[in-house]
């Protein structure tokens, strides 16, 4: 399945349809550990992810993104909404059925160092998923760990060493082995770079860029840093408190933000280029991001935004096409 | 020319631990002016950190220590004063920041409390009520909205950002000549980042004070700061005006680390470049260049010996490399 | 590749005996990022940053290993876990090579030589020799009824050591079952755990251990007298004790357990391996149980101190183990009757009790330090 090598990237149909996507922790208070109250961390997401592209997920921390990833691949139940993976709708599977389809999604994670076992070997770390899936016989899966260890740039030569021995860099490689090796069509990865040193982030992510290539994978790519998103997304959707804002091509986005929100993140990212950094004019937001907890009403953004009115206290902006392939849900975009 | 603020020479700082000397900060030199802000830039381990507590006096002795040079501070040389006049220095002429607000902060003072014991810590004849009313001016100063009520509030009650904007009035309460900020925004989102690098930005020009701004994001350096230190393995491979460090870097590891780095103003789709390798080995740094193992320009010789700082013809720009760009 | 292989339980054999690789240069985890920069091989550093660590083709150390290593180096819990494997060897083997050296005694009845099977019997006494200082027939002298106090004693040790494995093997087995349950799912285990837990934590653990002892005792006697070796003779209720014991104390191992494994379960690898399509079980026993080994360790070898110090308060109240069967505790029993005379006799097994309980005590704040560097201070 993975044979069909694609060298350039063909974008294609629909891959991953998220519709109305809500995901609400309860949070638990008083002596006998009553719900008091529900984190609303995903609140209404829409998105979808086409064959073949990278879609970028930014936005500050605690917005939801991670909640997304996992929602998106069942690791947490939704609260309520739609995933469908090529079609086939996962919010409503079986867990028997779910695990089938791992092998056709999986995940790549932040943090290098408690995403491995202590107690594993790269070899067993890699090979755990090809057992599950009984991905042929012991010789075979060995092979195929040493395949795989080839493919992110590992020596197989370590196979049976420890990850502690690892740094960040490699220990990322490794995991992205793991999420390679049941040849999966979806990959979530989320904030694969941000643990890492600046010099090593550059090496994993012109892997993640040359495996897609190779294997044709199409990736929700999900981090905090836009300068990042911005260099391996084909799209980018942005993230407020637990709903996109705004959802585009890269070039677009970064070149004309329709959301507010989107307009004073990319003013404040700082551009390594003293002349630049001189000439810019910073959208300086006030105050702090609100609590998922208590959600400001009607566009959650109103509180913090220079163009607010009375609407917007009041009515849910929708995630509404407002040019050509361009999406924001906001009452005066532009 | 004005006086030096700060002068570093030769400062060596080691860490003895069980696995072997740590040779956290090796020869290194520097100076800053009064009001000027230097960035420091360099991977994490390279020494930033360090350098910083080296000048504040905060090496925890064992296993750290200041294992050579000197740190001079308006002319007197900071390794010889007593414990006493180094108390009286901390907080009053260098004060300093640090990446996690929370933990600087004591959890159960409010924090106009901390502002006002800062204080009356150095200026004896202040009363409470001055220095209280100078701890909510403080808060107004870095913009905590009603910092009147505020300044009754326990640190718990204010959000990562908010903290950071109390610990820069803390630190600022006495005006310091020397702010010394170490990743002050590394644990904030971008826009809260952008606030408080706004923030110092403004403070530091309004009151004159010199500020060492300590990073890994190279993005804040070029929009805060006026001079460059970038540190590598435990020395400063190049140093030099920050337009100069963006325009024409010198050393191979500025040029690849400006090269690794994706921009939100690049076109998409660029290949970065990433440098090969990883960091050395803290412990056993091999001899010659520390960059050797990750240097595409490589000689025979920058294995033999280790390249000085020195300029590289291009005004105040110096690099540590026999082959500089 | 040996993937089936992953058991922690193939390390723990290097517990005592050093493992091979024991000859390498020591460091510190914490300062020395692996052995990078050895030797590098060319083309390798060219396409990643997996600078080549340490090219020998061998299975390197784990951080469980690596604990080990700093275990062996602590010396006070090094002598101890010396002290108890003696202990251990003496009141195992002792008996059977004691009466061929010393420890000859004339049957009342008879005069052949007796073996140990009978030291926890009535046949164990020679009324006319009580009070004996050591002696080369009876090594530490006798008692006030004429029994070997060495031979008592190595009883005495050895009923205090089975009971400690009785009592661990329940409290390790239902601890660990409880608390990753409760840790995992949460629910009405988790809950049932906690109430459980208060209600032990309430009830003084040695007043619900002499209820029981107090109303089944008789029971014990009669029912559990039939189990061979620990039932023999005066011994039956020492089975009612570990049972009462491991079960005041598992709630206590169950908590640590379910602490732990609510923090390994946030680890990323748990997501990882449920990703990778690994289900609940496979994810319990193969990532979650591994990593509580050393927690579940160092609880139970400090548990086993105090299953010991209350098995010989219990028989010191004469609720345990009942004459003629020896145990640390009723021999301490014994002789505080006649204290002033005989000290001799009271000091014996206390500074057995006291080296016994210390150095259990030794080796788990010595695991602690291993497994936890942490929590040292
Ligand atoms: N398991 C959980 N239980 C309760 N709250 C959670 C949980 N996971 C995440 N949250 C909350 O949901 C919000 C979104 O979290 P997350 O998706 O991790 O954000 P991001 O990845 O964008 O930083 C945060 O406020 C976080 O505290
Ligand atoms: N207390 C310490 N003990 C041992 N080594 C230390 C200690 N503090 C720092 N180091 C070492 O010194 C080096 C430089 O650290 P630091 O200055 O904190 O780096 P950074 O540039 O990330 O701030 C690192 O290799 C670090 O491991
Ligand atoms: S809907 Fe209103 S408040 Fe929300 S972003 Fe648009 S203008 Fe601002
Ligand atoms: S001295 Fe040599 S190895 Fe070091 S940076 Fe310069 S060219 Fe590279
Ligand atoms: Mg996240
Ligand atoms: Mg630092």
């Amino acid at each position: 399945m993975v044979q069909q090598v694609q060298k350039t990237k063909a974008i294609g149909t629909t891959l991953v349809d998220v519709k109305g996507l809500k995901v609400h922790f309860p949070v638990k208070g008083g002596l006998l550990g009553r719900t008091v109250g529900q984190v609303k961390a995903v609140d209404g997401v829409d998105l979808f992810v086409r064959r073949g592209e990278t879609l970028g997920l930014v936005g500050e921390s605690g917005c939801g993104k991670s909640t997304t990833g996992r929602a998106i691949l069942q690791l947490i139940k939704p609260t309520a909404g739609t995933v469908k993976l090529d079609g086939v709708e996962l919010t409503t599977a079986s867990s028997n059925d779910i695990r089938r389809k791992r092998a056709e999604m999986q995940m790549v994670f932040q943090d290098p160092y408690s995403s491995l076992d202590p107690r594993y070997t790269i070899g067993q770390i890699i090979s755990e998923p090809l057992e599950n899936f009984k991905r042929g016989n012991a010789k075979e899966i060995q092979e195929e760990v040493a395949n795989l260890m080839e493919t992110v740039g590992l020596n197989p030569f370590y196979v049976n060493r420890f990850a502690h021995e690892f740094s960040g860099g490699q220990r990322q490689r490794i995991g992205i082995a793991r999420a390679l090796a049941l040849h999966p069509s979806f990959v979530v990865a989320d904030e694969p770079v941000s643990a890492l040193d600046v010099s090593i982030q550059a090496q994993v992510l012109n892997l993640l860029q040359d495996l897609q290539g190779k294997f044709g994978l199409t990736y929700l790519f999900v981090a905090h840093n836009l300068s990042v998103v911005k260099h391996i997304s084909d799209r980018v959707a942005v993230m407020y408190l637990g709903r996109v804002v705004e959802l585009a091509k890269s070039e677009s986005l970064y070149e004309t933000p329709l959301h507010p929100y989107t307009q004073a993140l990319l003013s404040a990212i700082p551009v390594p280029d003293p002349e630049v950094e001189l000439r810019r004019k910073r959208i300086i937001l006030e105050g702090d991001v609100p609590s998922p907890v208590n959600p400001p009403s009607g566009c959650n953004f109103h509180p913090r935004c220079w163009k607010a009115q009375a609407i917007c206290r009041e009515v849910i902006p929708p995630l509404e096409e407002k040019q050509s392939n361009h999406y924001a849900a906001c009452h005066f975009p532009g | 020319m004005a006086a030096n603020l700060l002068e570093v020479n030769n400062l060596k700082t080691y860490f003895y631990t069980r696995g072997g000397v740590v040779k956290a900060v090796d020869d290194v030199s520097f100076i800053m002016k009064p009001g000027q802000t230097l960035g420091v830039v360099g991977e994490s381990g390279s020494g930033k950190s360090v350098t910083a507590l080296s000048v504040m006096r905060l090496i925890a002795t064992p296993p750290g220590k200041i294992a050579g040079g000197e740190i001079l501070f308006n002319g007197e040389n900071i390794l010889d004063k007593s414990r006493d006049e180094l108390t009286e220095l901390r907080g009053s002429k260098i004060s300093m920041i640090f990446q996690d607000p929370m933990t600087s902060l004591n959890p159960v003072f409010t924090v106009g409390y901390q502002i006002a014991e800062t204080v009356k810590r150095h200026r004896k004849d202040v009363s409470n009520e001055q220095a209280w009313r100078r701890a909510v001016e403080m808060l107004d100063l870095v913009r905590i909205p009603d910092a009147k009520r505020r300044a009754k509030n326990y640190p718990h009650e204010f959000s990562g950002g908010m903290r950071q904007r109390v610990m820069i009035a803390i630190a600022l309460a006495c005006n310091p000549q020397l702010l010394i900020a170490d990743e002050p925004t590394t644990a904030l989102d971008v826009t809260i980042q952008a606030q408080v690098l706004e923030l110092m930005k403004g403070l530091s020009q309004e009151f004159g004070t010199a500020v060492m701004m300590i990073t890994h994001d190279l993005g804040v350096v070029a929009g805060t700061c006026q001079y460059v230190n970038v540190m590598y393995a435990g020395h400063i491979v190049e140093s030099a005006p920050v337009k100069q460090i963006f325009q024409t870097p010198a050393h191979p590891y500025t040029v690849g680390l400006l090269q690794s780095i994706p921009r939100v103003d690049d076109a998409r789709g660029a290949r970065l470049t990433p440098i090969a390798g990883q960091p050395p080995d803290m412990v056993n740094i091999p001899q010659g260049c520390p960059y050797a193992a990750r240097c595409p320009k490589v000689q025979a010789r920058c294995r033999q010996e280790r390249p000085e700082l020195q300029l590289v013809g291009r005004g105040d720009q110096s690099a540590a490399c026999f082959y500089p760009n | 590749m040996d993937t089936h292989d992953h058991k922690p339980e193939t390390n723990a054999s290097g517990f005592i005996a050093p493992t091979s690789n024991a000859v390498e240069p020591e460091f510190e985890l914490s300062t020395v990022p692996g052995h990078e920069n050895a030797a590098p091989i060319p083309e390798e550093a060219a396409i990643a940053d997996s600078a080549p660590i340490d090219p020998k083709p061998k299975k390197s150390r784990t951080p469980f290993q690596e604990s080990l290593r700093r275990f062996r180096r602590d010396k006070r819990a090094m002598i101890s876990l010396i002290v108890i494997l003696c202990i251990v060897v003496i009141a195992i083997l002792g008996p059977f090579i004691y009466h061929h050296i010393g420890g000859l005694y004339k049957q009342q009845l008879g005069t052949h030589i007796i073996g140990p099977d009978v030291y926890h019997t009535y046949d164990h006494q020679e009324l006319d020799r009580a009070h004996e200082m050591p002696s080369p027939q009876y090594w530490l002298g006798t008692d006030g009824i004429g029994r070997d106090i060495l031979a008592r004693l190595m009883q005495g040790m050895l009923i205090s050591i089975v009971l400690a494995v009785v009592v661990e093997i329940v409290d390790i087995s239902l601890g660990i079952t409880v608390g990753v349950l409760a840790g995992y799912y949460g629910g009405w285990i988790d809950q049932f755990l906690a109430r459980l837990a208060d209600l032990l934590f309430a009830f003084p653990g040695l007043l619900f251990i002499i209820l029981v002892a107090g109303i089944l005792g008789g029971w014990a006697d009669d029912t559990l007298g039939a189990v061979p070796v620990i039932g023999a003779g005066g011994n039956a209720r020492l089975l009612l004790i570990s049972i009462v014991l491991a079960f005041t104390s598992w709630p206590l191992m169950a908590r640590y357990v379910r602490g732990q494994t609510l923090q390994i379960k946030e680890q990323q690898y748990i997501e990882a391996a449920r990703t990778s399509g690994t289900n609940d079980l496979t994810i319990l026993t193969r990532h979650i149980v591994p990593n509580l080994f050393s927690i579940v360790m160092v609880a139970s070898t400090l548990n086993i101190a105090g299953t010991i110090i209350g098995e010989a308060g219990i028989s010191y109240l004469g609720l345990g183990v009942r004459p003629p069967g020896a145990s640390i505790g009723l021999m301490i029993s014994d002789a505080s009757q006649s204290l002033s005379a005989y000290p001799w006799e009271l000091l014996v097994p206390s500074l057995t009790l006291v080296i016994i309980v210390l150095s259990f005590s030794f080796i788990g704040d010595g695991l602690r330090d291993a497994f936890d560097p942490h929590s040292k201070d």
